[in-house]
């Protein structure tokens, strides 16, 4: 039976990585479900679909169809913003725009040393929209320890919507789609299983979604943000779309890829200089 | 004892110093034995310490290591690609010790695991036997044999208390040593006959 299941994931994966989703799969599951997960990661499903979750920090986020699951760039900068911004953001309001699986904005409600006021998350997805709400409540009893309020609402990025649960935010953080409609292909890079399973509607995107983030700026009153990006000239975009007042630059990820467009206004947030390589 | 030295030759200085270097070993030496005797006592041969007295697991300050994210594949990243890979690679810069941890598929248990794994090998590098494992082991070693023990002592203690029953029960079937007495008796009788 082993060695069957074993064969299985090897149609697909090579083979390190096989063994390694195999004793995960055996790890997390029940034997009588074995099978079931193995013949479906042997048709690409996602591996954090079928163990129903992916670990983000500290936290372990459920994941379910319909909904992007988080990268392990995402939680690379999330954990190296708490670290550079750290109680800077205490007290305040932060929204995160695009919110998902709510990933970032529990992994920040959560954190102890940030300890923000109020975390909104929106997302356009009723179905990320309810996980992020499964999440929160999953993460319940370390929010009302740390006090801090998190709201999940839904918004439209494009209609410039702002979230009513709050009346302004210091700080804006998002991750939105960034995969150009004409590079959604094997060809250009994108994982077979991710445009089998995962929601167009979280990946399709591209200049516009940063100019819709940039002008949201000033209408909630943020002083600073962090989004995420997939190619250079988004970030470049977002730049053209900033007052010249504003200090922004790029932060590349740990594998050396540009990740993050980070900018801001004042003073307050100039830690995020040690997240930023390049300035623009 | 400077003027001692002065007095002398270099090849005396040199067995003056080695009988005074003779003299201080064989001090430490019955102090040791002193101490192995004290420990012998409490039913150890080597200097292991109490359980409650071990000392912390080791830890490496966070400057001495290098930590890295191996996530294979290509160039490609983010939105595009869904990995699971979470290996983390850390090295003990002053040692050049090199482990890698993918034990979970959190990169934050990761990290914390491959760290323990790491200090224990610095640790058994630096100090050897005194090292937080080897000492650990010693104490395991020490259970081992402490149970070992009781449980020899409880079965000797079985057997000596049947043993001393069966004495008992001996007494009960006296046959024997009347036989044994008749035949003493018999042998008297043929000595006397024969005289």
């Amino acid at each position: 039976m082993n060695s069957s299941l074993l064969n299985a994931l090897l149609k697909v994966l090579p083979r390190t990585q096989a063994k390694r989703e195999l004793r995960w799969i055996k790890n997390e599951l029940p034997e009588e479900k074995w099978e079931h997960a193995v013949d479906q990661r042997s048709h690409l499903v996602p591996l954090q679909y079928i163990l129903g979750n992916t670990p983000f920090g500290k936290l372990t986020i459920k994941c379910a169809s319909g909904v992007l699951i988080p990268r392990w760039e995402t939680e690379e900068w999330c954990m190296e913003m708490k670290k550079s911004l750290g109680a800077s953001l205490s007290g305040k309001n932060l929204l995160d725009y695009c919110t998902g699986t709510g990933c970032i904005a529990l992994s920040i409600a959560t954190d102890s040393q940030m300890k923000p006021a109020n975390v909104i998350g929106t997302d356009i997805s009723n179905a990320a929209l309810s996980l992020a709400e499964e999440n929160k409540s999953a993460c319940q009893p370390v929010l009302s320890r740390l006090g801090c309020n998190i709201t999940f609402e839904r918004c439209d990025l494009r209609k410039l919507e702002i979230p009513k649960s709050a009346d302004g935010f210091d700080f804006l953080v998002s991750n939105p789609p960034y995969i150009p409609k004409d590079k959604m292909s094997v060809e250009c890079g994108v994982e077979c299983s991710v445009l089998k399973y995962e929601p167009r509607i979280a990946l399709v995107g591209n200049l516009e979604f940063y100019h819709y983030l940039t002008a949201l700026l000033p209408k909630i009153g943020a002083r600073g943000f962090i989004f995420e990006v997939g190619y250079k000239q988004q970030a470049e975009a977002t730049r053209r779309y900033l007052p010249n007042t504003w200090k922004c630059g790029i932060r590349y990820d740990s594998a050396g890829t540009i990740r993050n467009v980070i900018g801001w206004c004042d003073p307050e947030f100039d830690a995020l200089n040690g997240m930023v390589r390049e300035i623009l | 004892m400077l003027s001692l030295f002065k007095s002398t030759s270099g090849y005396e200085m040199l067995s003056k110093l080695s009988s005074i270097y003779g003299l201080v070993s064989h001090l430490k030496r019955t102090f040791s034995v002193t101490s192995c005797t004290y420990n012998e006592t409490k039913h150890s041969k080597t200097k292991v310490p109490k359980l409650t007295k071990m000392p912390p697991r080791p830890k490496l300050p966070e400057n001495e290591l290098k930590e890295k994210f191996i996530k294979g594949g290509s160039g490609h990243g983010g939105q595009k690609i869904n990995k699971t890979n979470s290996k983390v690679q850390l090295t003990h810069v002053p040692t050049g010790i090199v482990i890698s941890c993918q034990a979970t598929r959190s990169r934050d248990q990761n990290r914390k695991i491959a760290r323990q794994i790491l200090a224990l090998k610095v640790d058994q590098l630096k100090n050897g036997d005194k090292s937080w494992k080897a000492l650990k082991g010693a104490r395991e070693k020490i259970r081992k044999q402490r149970a070992k023990r009781k449980s020899k002592a409880k079965y000797r203690k079985l057997r000596e208390e049947k043993e001393a029953e069966m004495v008992k029960q001996k007494p009960d079937s006296s046959t024997a040593s009347q036989a044994d007495k008749s035949m003493k008796l018999l042998k008297m009788i043929v000595l006397y006959c024969r005289q």
